[in-house]
């Protein structure tokens, strides 16, 4: 498993901002998949079963917390990791994204650099636990 | 029956209490409830009815006497009278914090040493037979149970049950009466054991008559009239004896104001006033429940088993019909009643003994003080030690008890006793004159008279007794007697021994204080207590005092004995209430602070050590008669100003009500406020994150495409305008609700304004390849803002232009005028606004607190500023389906008279 089987799915409803995360994650070399709402989110997250979503939070259907608690209550797909990215950034957000089982949350505006170094962060542990497992077949 | 059943259910049962106790300690909110529950309350204060009640009234009425009535019927008339001399004594206890009765009487006679100490070793002394009695009852229905025949004979103290019952209880109290001793708040766990067990003897009674009724006269009613009948057949020709039964009526009245259980399940547990109003109906009721089956239960033992001992009638009867579950419900209902009173009298002793005798004597003597490591668990030890020694001297005097007193008449010596206080505590409400010294003088007397008439007796044996009688009969003393005290020999002892203490009591307390003159510190206390409703709950400001402590040295005495958060909470609702008085560590501190510190004080460990201790710290000097009265007419002259709002306890309790709806109101608007600048912030985030995001990327990647870049930057500029446009909108929506834009009103023909505003969006309708459609009749002239109106309709076409269907758009555009308004449509073939959504989307908030579905984007606040505008020309505007096209239909109206209105 390489960098270009990483599938990073970017869940937000501003064309602006996917706009920029676009960028970025292909430039990185990861797979990239779009939701522009939440029932989107959840029909790719079914289908493509990707390995490190980034979420907003206030969505018009389905909001980002509802969207990660789905996650994390599937076993299928408890596995995920969860990067929020939000303008909430009120202490009371952070905790409840947090104690959804997110790995990280982040507000807005946020920094390129940062988001970048948190999925990678995330993406390097996944690939390190692959090489792991798959050691351990051989 | 088994002696193991009943342990086992006996223990069953305690765990019960136990359970409750310890779970309503642990649900703050549960407590909170149910402590501020009026039916909790009533059925607290029906701890009135103990095993006394449960066993003893049935013994009395079966020798034909139904003066055991008097016994409910004194507390039902005070009772009906609650929220006149009830109320008055909660106020006084609720205002100075006064948790016991010997408190209340030693705070309104100036908090000596000595006078607390007589009220308490009084008390003590009085009420130990009564819960003697207690530990008698449950023990004689044990032994009627174990063995119906009395063959088990006497038991040694280890052999006893009632011994490890009492401990059970010892432990219960200690562990759920003294739990919140330092802070000094209520024991709600305490109180709903209590009326949980008042329902189990109501419960158990009822049933149990009913079951008795039944099996002793028979299913019909003639069977049960005819039992009845012939009970009173018997008894019935005497003479009333009416000096007996008006002594009872007046001795149960007083009892039930002064015993220490009903003053602590009454006033220190009372959570509000409304409780009592309440409890003034509810309470008889229980009383009148209580005593339905006493006279058809004594009907049935004197005729079934005249033999046995009456007062064992509730027990011995159901066992006589062999029934056991019957007779373990009996048994279980009387030990409720008994263990109820228990519970409460030893929770209450144990605090005047230790509050009045024991915290003083500590502080006095530093030897003693050596014993305890740190001072504020001084309260804690001195409370469990006077539990334990409460009920050790309780079940001493039950161990020596001779059979010869019934369950009544022990009963009765304690009622005497504690009534004993009524006359200085009531005294002390209404007549400003009463002194200390007659406070005590009345007590003294009247307890000598009481122990020599009723007590002696009662710890002699008969045969001691009667040969003291003929030793002052051969003397030609024998009016000195306690049998036949000054000649009254027909006449029950009890109302002998109530008549005359209350006549030396009364006389004493009249004439001593009469002739007194009363210290400066009473007639300031005297001024409070009979004018509590005038001064009300600041009392501290009437309170004069004068002399020299630094505010630290309040706290830290506050600090030693109360512990630091409690200090500080004291200090800090001291500062809410006087926010003008200095509470900084330096500063002189105030009399008032003074005053509330010693009142808190008080309530943990008693009044007189609390005085003690302030005037440890502070250098005190003697305050004037002037003094006194001034103080007392500032605090008069400040309560007459507010006289207005606290004429009537309705007004006030509407005031508050206003008041707290008007706050409520502020806050909200407080909170709307915070959460518009959270979401203008939130939204403003948006377009600046992908700014700042897109403009990283810029700068990073300097050999990007020329297209993409060129793209970014577009985006970064539509992003800038969507920030700006918002600042605007903020702005303007800020001058309209600060009322800084104001409409410019004109005559205006209405299509004219309609044809300009389409025209201004005709261009970005062509390019949208829009279909519009406009019908718009010949329309009077109106009056309004023309360039606001015009706002509203682009911004509202914008809308329509913006979701109308992308591929073959649709807009139509109508006016016509209705019920003197002109009303605008604006309809598209969009997707429509949800139901939910219909109100939101023109509020100026983007969604509510603690919502994270959006309003739509992009709608930002211009429906908010239309609103604005139509709400200014006293207009409407909503959203709905449109009945022409598949999507939206924004409609607004203004009245065509606008001009009038001004």
């Amino acid at each position: 498993m390489t960098d270009e089987d990483i599938k990073v799915l970017v869940v937000d409803d501003e064309p602006a901002i996917i706009m920029s995360l676009d960028f970025l994650i292909r430039k990185a070399g990861y797979e990239l998949f779009i939701a522009r709402n939440g029932q989107e989110a959840l029909d790719i997250i079914n289908h493509q079963k990707p390995h490190i979503v980034v979420l907003d939070i206030m969505m018009p259907d389905i909001d980002g917390f509802e969207v990660c608690h789905l996650i994390k209550s599937n076993p299928e797909t408890i596995g995920i990791k969860v990067i929020f990215l939000s303008a909430k950034s009120r202490r009371e957000d952070i905790d409840r994204g947090l104690a959804l089982g997110a790995d990280f949350y982040l507000t807005k505006p946020f920094s390129n650099k940062l988001i970048m170094e948190k999925i990678r962060q995330l993406a390097d542990e996944l690939l390190r636990q692959n090489l792991d497992s798959t050691q351990s077949i051989n | 029956m088994n002696a193991a059943v009943l342990i086992f259910n006996v223990a069953f049962y305690l765990s019960i209490l136990f359970g409750i106790a310890a779970y309503i300690d642990r649900k703050q909110v549960v407590a909170d409830i149910l402590s501020s529950n009026p039916y909790v309350y009533s059925l607290g204060l029906a701890v009135y009815c103990t095993g006394w009640t449960y066993f003893g009234s049935i013994g009395r009425a079966s020798t034909g006497h139904l003066d055991f009535l008097t016994i409910y019927l004194g507390p039902t008339l005070v009772a009906v009278l609650m929220p006149v001399v009830y109320r008055k004594m909660l106020r006084i206890s609720k205002a100075l914090k006064i948790t016991t009765i010997s408190d209340f009487i030693t705070t309104r006679y100036g908090k000596g040493i000595f006078i607390g100490n007589l009220v308490a070793g009084l008390t003590v002394l009085g009420i130990i037979p009564y819960i003697a009695l207690q530990i008698r009852a449950i023990s004689l229905g044990f032994q009627t149970i174990h063995s119906p025949d009395g063959s088990i004979g006497h038991l040694t103290f280890w052999q006893d049950p009632a011994l490890y019952l009492t401990a059970l209880l010892g432990l219960f109290t200690v562990l759920f009466a003294t739990r919140r001793i330092a802070t000094a708040e209520k024991n709600a766990g305490l109180v709903v054991t209590i009326a949980f067990e008042s329902l189990v003897k109501l419960a158990a009674f009822l049933l149990v008559g009913v079951f008795i009724s039944y099996k002793a006269f028979g299913p019909g009613s003639d069977g049960f009239t005819a039992g009845i009948e012939n009970y009173f057949s018997k008894y019935s020709p005497s003479e009333p004896d009416y000096f007996s039964w008006f002594s009872m009526l007046v001795l149960s009245a007083l009892a039930f104001l002064m015993l220490p259980r009903q003053y602590e399940m009454g006033i220190v547990e009372n959570d509000n006033e409304a409780q009592l109003f309440k409890a003034s109906w509810l309470f008889p009721f229980y009383l009148f429940l209580i005593n339905l089956f006493v006279i058809p239960i004594a009907a049935a033992g004197n005729k079934l088993l005249p033999d046995s001992n009456p007062d064992q009638y509730i027990i011995s009867l159901p066992l006589y019909f062999n029934n056991e579950t019957i007779t373990l419900l009996t048994y279980i209902g009387g030990f409720s009643a008994s263990t109820g009173m228990i519970i409460v009298s030893t929770a209450a002793l144990s605090r005047m003994l230790s509050n009045n005798i024991l915290i003083p004597a500590f502080l006095q003597n530093a030897s003693l003080r050596r014993l305890i490591s740190s001072e504020n668990l001084l309260p804690v030890y001195t409370r469990r030690f006077s539990i334990i020694a409460i009920l050790l001297l309780a079940f001493i005097y039950y161990r020596s008890l001779s059979d010869k007193y019934s369950l009544v008449s022990i009963g009765l010596i304690s009622f005497a006793a504690v009534s004993q206080f009524a006359v200085s505590a009531l005294g002390g409400m209404y007549w400003k004159q009463a002194t200390k010294r007659g406070a005590i003088g009345g007590l003294v007397g009247g307890f000598v008279i009481w122990f020599y008439i009723l007590l002696l007796p009662s710890l002699l044996s008969p045969e001691m007794m009667s040969s003291f009688h003929h030793n002052l009969d051969s003397l030609g003393l024998s009016f000195l007697s306690p049998l036949s005290f000054m000649g009254m020999t027909d006449i029950d002892p009890i109302g002998v021994a109530f008549f005359w203490s209350m006549l030396v009591n009364l006389s004493l307390y009249f004439w001593l204080s009469i002739l007194d003159e009363p210290s400066l510190s009473e007639i300031n206390q005297a001024e409070i207590f009979t004018g509590i409703f005038t001064y009300g709950a600041s009392v501290e400001q009437s309170v004069a005092w004068k002399g020299s402590v630094k505010v630290r040295d309040v706290r830290q005495l506050l600090t030693r004995f109360l512990g630091e958060a409690q200090t500080h909470s004291i200090i800090r609702q001291f500062a809410y209430r006087y926010a003008d008085i200095s509470i900084l560590d330096d500063s002189p501190a105030d009399g008032r602070l003074v005053n509330y510190a010693e009142k808190s004080l008080s309530a943990v460990i008693g009044n007189s050590s609390a005085r003690m201790l302030i005037s440890s710290i502070a250098r005190e000097e003697k305050v004037s008669l002037d003094e006194v009265v001034e103080i007392l007419k500032e605090s008069q002259e400040l309560i007459r100003l507010n006289r207005e709002l606290v004429r009537t306890h309705q007004q006030l309790q509407r005031a508050t009500e206003e008041l707290q709806k008007s706050n409520k109101k502020l806050r909200e608007q407080e909170e709307l406020k915070d959460e518009f600048l959270y979401t203008v912030t939130h939204e403003l985030r948006t377009p600046l994150t992908a700014i700042k995001s897109l403009i990283e990327i810029l700068v990073d990647n300097v050999d990007l495409p020329e297209n993409l870049r060129e793209h970014y930057l577009q985006t970064i500029n539509r992003e800038t305008d969507r920030i700006s446009r918002l600042i605007t909108q903020v702005l303007d929506l800020e001058n309209f609700e600060s009322g800084k834009h104001q409409l410019h009103i004109d005559e205006t023909d209405p299509v004219e304004l309609i044809r300009e505003s389409i025209a201004s969006m005709d261009e970005i309708i062509k390019q949208k390849n829009i279909r519009l459609s406009i019908d718009l009749p010949k329309l009077p002239k109106i009056w309004c803002d023309r360039d606001k109106i015009t706002q509203v309709i682009i911004n509202l076409l914008g809308n329509a232009i913006k979701y109308c269907n992308t591929e073959k758009g649709e807009i139509q555009i109508s006016a016509y005028v209705f019920d003197n308004q002109l009303k605008i449509n604006i309809s598209d073939n969009g997707p429509g606004v949800r139901h939910e959504l219909r109100q939101i989307i023109f509020e100026k908030f983007y969604q509510a607190p603690n919502q994270t579905i959006r309003k739509p984007k992009g709608s930002g606040l211009g429906l908010a500023i239309c609103k604005k505008i139509i709400q200014l020309h006293r207009g409407r505007i909503w959203v709905e389906e449109s009945d022409t096209l598949p999507g939206a239909r924004f409609s607004f109206t203004i009245p065509l008279n606008y001009r009038h209105y001004d």
